[in-house]
């Protein structure tokens, strides 16, 4: 049995991935010695078939272990120059004893598969085959000298064809694509042949197992998306190429193009032979190409011709295929094989041209992308600051009225409602302020009135006594002028005048006092504009704090000027302050956690709230703060003035009023309503009339006189 | 105006020269003096030594004024020695009265003391520093939570034991350690009374806070004891001078008692306590008052 050995085709991609693909029968078996260097190839030729997967630079060749016969024939590698391909269609040849094959390595961008397409390899005779294959337009062309070659139909669509045994996939049958769990596909008749490892198969690229039924390998699923793809190929190859496909707009599109023939220069080309690499008109194609080998050559149309890369700057010989990846060659990027092999860019990192330019087009066009967007975003901004200008400003839409007459119509902007909007609020204020006028002339009215009818009413009594009085005076001096008779008979009658006489002037005695002889009317006005007459205002206020916060040493020094050591407080202490003209209810309520829920049955109609917070107690002043956040959002405290008193200033150190409000946050919490926060202290009293002054303020409208 | 006037007037009147001359005139019909006369109407007990303590009050004689002002009268049997020469009382003829003088002198300056050391204890304010304070606390938790153990000295805990916070410190500022040490006597004397008092405290409805609510009855006491109220009880309770344990004991009484009384009220809430505590406290007072011979003992007391 011959042995195949080969060595370096690639000798500087061994980073990469490779796949190896040798066609059935060949005998080869890959070896792998280094990462450095390509594996040498070495085979048995009693093989069906291989599949080996190099990547970087191991070998992995799934489920063959050959044996190793006596000392095998070398097989040599050997280039045909033909460097000005590239990688890509360079013939190899491969000598097996005294036969040798030329093949042809085609690349497939991206994934660098490599595919050693062989023929079966025959000691006796010299095969000398040259197998180019390509998935583009021209069926494959092939060049053999030997007859044992067949031309097989079914290489363009190579990508359908199982890996293994490199036969295409059918419909059904045998054939069949099958899916492993790994992901890859191998046709149905080479599953079969799998060893089954316990109720697995090894995938045969990668080794990954698949788990099979009892159905065994019947069970697994089709690839039902590369079967699709088969159905659409079919159907495309169906369609022939010939000339008959260029039509005369074609041929006419093609000849814009103005190139002329390579064969005749007053013919103008319309196909370019990418084995020549010639411009040909139809005519001169056909009769170039009219042997058998020539007609093969693929041909394309000349807009379809593909772009050859720019010879290289520095070795004229050779095309530029490689882009440099380092950065200090970042001004020349490009470079052909003998720069990258020898010249400037040895060992430098490098990609693919095509690899990179279409890296590079990538990138761009993502940055275009981004660009669009960008642009997009600021039109986007420029059109929404023209909405908003026309939304401040207001429309002017022009309307064609009935009679033809052009009327611009108005659309107010929010410049003009807010306009609107303050002279509305302004004149409710104003019509508030009538009515509480009105309201506050009626009340002083009324007591007026009543003053006055009160007054009267005394006057009349006053006057009807006076009458009396001189009626009574009149009657005695009557009396006094009659004779002593009379007089005597007189007497008790005269004695009971005189009687309520002295009953009505021991009342007037007493009255006085009660006579509203003050002309005073004792005029306040409150916050909210009512007029009230009397000498007191009467205001109700609710204590409120934590346990020990001193609530009811504040209460009793308000009531008392004297400071006590108080007691817990259970239920509420109540009582009444006065302060200038304002009265005080004051409520003292238990700050005991458990009392705490029963506060909100203080809450009603109270005018003030007044928050104990124990300054020298830092420790409880988050708990503290917890129960005013709580306080300020009960709806019946809404109206409510707080006042916060930061107790115990006297005890060192304290919290400072800034502090609390800092903690407290004051601002946001008590944002919208009147409140106030005031150091105290209820051993001296500091504060606490600061405290009282400020409530009242809230009472009493400010700049009011407190009496009239 | 005029009428208040002419009480005042009449008020002078009657100390300055009804009283002394109805005196004079009894003194000379019955042959015996204010003192000898009462030792002779009441039996002993309350009426008797608040009749004695007032007629010593109003004695125009310095000695005995000097007697129910001093607090602390080191020899009573002496002090009556004197107060018979001075009344020239003969002790063959009335030899009750050196007795009767003697313990009544003896439970009012006894009350005056307790009223002193009371005062004393109160001001006494607690303080976290004094290792004796600290211990008593620990104590009392220990007598009203046995076996439930107290995790840190200032913790949740207390809360259940009807103090407003985490730290009782707080709660003891107006009655000082008095409040401690009779919440105290209560757990120690009269251990099952008290559990019972604290656990009806816990009522879903009914609930009050115990420790606070014993806070405040010391203040209700205090301000009983101070006012003399509470002479009634001591002067029918002991023949000697009172100490500071029948003090407690006192409270221990008024703490059953209140516990009976707001349970029989029905209370809306706790917030009705104020009213109650007012209430209550009329009701000791009124009967104290009314009653000479009113004792506040409850039954649990009696047996010991």
């Amino acid at each position: 049995m011959p042995r195949l050995t080969g060595e370096g085709i690639y000798p500087d991609h061994a980073l990469s991935y490779w796949r190896v693909y040798l066609p059935r029968p060949c005998p080869v078996l890959l070896e792998s010695e280094s990462t450095q260097t390509m594996p040498r190839l070495t085979g048995e030729c009693d093989l069906d078939s291989v599949v080996a997967i190099l990547f970087a630079g191991e070998l992995y060749s799934p489920d063959f272990q050959l044996p190793y016969h006596n000392q095998p024939p070398s097989l040599s590698f050997t280039k045909r120059a033909q460097r000005n391909k590239g990688y890509t269609h360079r013939p190899w040849t491969l000598t097996l004893g005294q036969a040798s094959v030329v093949i042809f390595v085609e690349r497939i961008l991206f994934k660098k598969t490599i595919e050693i397409s062989n023929q079966k390899l025959s000691a006796a005779e010299d095969v000398n085959v040259d197998v180019m294959a390509s998935g583009g337009l021209q069926s494959v062309t092939f060049s053999s000298t030997s007859p044992t070659l067949q031309y097989n139909d079914e290489t363009d669509n190579t990508i359908l064809e199982c890996r293994v045994c490199d036969e295409v996939f059918r419909f059904q049958g045998d054939k069949v694509p099958r899916l492993l769990v790994c992901g890859h596909t191998v046709c149905h008749q080479c599953l079969t042949r799998l060893p089954v490892h316990g109720y697995n198969i090894l995938c045969p690229f990668d080794r990954q197992p698949t788990e099979i039924g009892d159905s065994g390998v019947w069970g697994l699923k089709k690839n039902f998306a590369l079967l699709e793809l088969l159905e659409k190929l079919q159907q495309s190859k169906q369609i022939p190429l010939s000339r008959n496909l260029f039509t005369e707009e074609c041929i006419a599109r093609e000849k814009q193009h103005d190139i002329g023939c390579d064969e005749d220069e007053s013919h103008r080309a319309i196909l370019y032979c990418t084995v020549c690499s010639t411009h040909l008109c139809i005519e001169c194609s056909l009769r170039t190409h009219s042997t058998r080998t020539l007609a093969r050559h693929k041909r394309v149309p000349i807009s379809e011709k593909p772009k050859e890369n720019p010879k290289c700057v520095y070795h004229p010989m050779h095309l530029v295929e490689f882009a440099c990846m380092e950065d200090e060659c970042r001004n020349s990027p490009l470079m052909c094989y003998i720069c990258k092999d020898y010249g400037r860019h040895v060992k430098h990192r490098h990609a693919l041209l095509e690899t990179e330019a279409e890296n590079v087009r990538s990138s761009i066009s993502n940055a275009v992308q981004q660009t669009r967007l960008f642009g997009e975003e600021v039109a986007d901004t420029v059109r929404k600051l023209q909405t908003c200008i026309q939304h401040v400003e207001g429309d002017t839409q022009h309307m064609v009225s009935g009679e033809g007459s052009n009327v611009s119509h108005r659309a107010p902007g929010t410049a003009d409602l807010s306009r609107t909007k303050i002279k509305q609020y302004f004149s409710e204020l104003r019509n508030n302020l009538n009515r509480q006028e009105v309201a506050a002339l009626t009340t002083v009215d009324t007591h007026i009135r009543e003053k006055l009818c009160m007054l009267r009413q005394q006057q009349e009594d006053m006057a009807v006594l006076l009458s009396q009085i001189s009626a009574v005076c009149h009657q005695c001096e009557a009396t006094l002028q009659q004779d002593d008779t009379r007089v005597i008979v007189a007497k008790s009658e005269v004695k009971t005048l005189l009687d309520t006489i002295q009953k009505q002037q021991q009342q007037f005695s007493e009255v006085p006092d009660q006579l509203p002889l003050d002309p005073t009317i004792p005029l306040t006005f409150t916050k909210d504009n009512r007029v009230h007459i009397g000498p007191k205002i009467e205001m109700r206020v609710v204590i409120l704090g934590l346990d020990g916060a001193g609530k009811t040493s504040l209460l009793f020094k308000l009531k008392q000027n004297e400071f006590i050591q108080t007691i817990p407080t259970i239920g509420f202490n109540v009582e009444t302050v006065e302060y200038k003209n304002v009265k005080f209810t004051i409520w003292d309520v238990g700050g005991q956690h458990k009392i705490r829920p029963l506060w909100r049955h203080y809450y009603f109609n109270t005018q003030a709230v007044i928050f104990v917070v124990d300054g020298s107690n830092k420790m409880r002043l988050s708990e503290s703060y917890n129960e005013l956040a709580k306080l300020v959002q009960e709806k019946e405290l809404r109206e409510a003035s707080l006042l916060i008193l930061a107790n115990r200033q006297d005890i060192q150190p304290s919290a400072t009023i800034e502090e609390i409000t800092e903690t407290f946050s004051l601002f946001k919490l008590c944002c919208n309503r009147s409140w106030h926060i005031q150091a105290c202290d209820a051993k001296t009293g500091d504060g606490l009339h600061d405290g009282l002054e400020w409530l009242s303020r809230q009472m009493v409208a400010a700049g009011a006189p407190e009496l009239v | 105006m005029v009428t208040e006037w002419l009480g005042n007037a009449w008020t002078a009147l009657y100390f300055f020269l009804v009283r002394p001359m109805w005196k004079w005139v009894l003194r000379k019909y019955t042959g015996r003096c204010e003192l000898l006369r009462i030792c002779y109407q009441y039996d002993e007990g309350a009426k008797r030594t608040k009749s004695i303590e007032r007629s010593l009050k109003l004695s125009r004689v310095t000695y005995l004024k000097e007697l129910y002002k001093s607090g602390n009268i080191p020899d009573t049997a002496a002090a009556a020695q004197e107060v018979m020469k001075i009344k020239a009382i003969v002790q063959e003829v009335h030899p009750r009265f050196m007795d009767c003088f003697q313990v009544c002198l003896c439970q009012i300056c006894g009350y005056k003391k307790l009223k002193n050391d009371v005062d004393t204890i109160r001001r006494v304010s607690y303080s976290a520093e004094n290792s004796d304070h600290e211990k008593i606390l620990l104590e009392l938790w220990d007598n009203m939570m046995p076996g439930v153990k107290l995790e840190t000295r200032i913790c949740n805990q207390w809360k259940e034991l009807g103090f407003q916070g985490e730290d009782p410190k707080t709660d003891f500022r107006g009655m000082g350690v008095l409040g401690l040490y009779q919440l105290l006597h209560f757990a120690t004397k009269h251990r099952e009374q008290c559990r019972r008092v604290l656990s009806r405290s816990n009522h879903p409805t009914y609930w009050y806070p115990y420790a606070v609510v014993g806070i405040n009855l010391t203040k209700a006491i205090f301000d009983m004891l101070q006012s003399g109220a509470l002479r009634t009880h001591f002067y029918n309770t002991s023949k000697d001078k009172p100490c500071i344990h029948d003090y407690h004991e006192v409270y221990c009484y008024m703490f059953f008692e209140f516990d009976k009384f707001w349970f029989d009220s029905k209370p809306k809430d706790i917030m009705e306590f104020g009213r109650l505590q007012g209430k209550f406290k009329k009701l000791i007072q009124d009967r104290l008052k009314d009653d000479p011979s009113t004792v506040l003992v409850a039954d649990f007391q009696k047996e010991e």
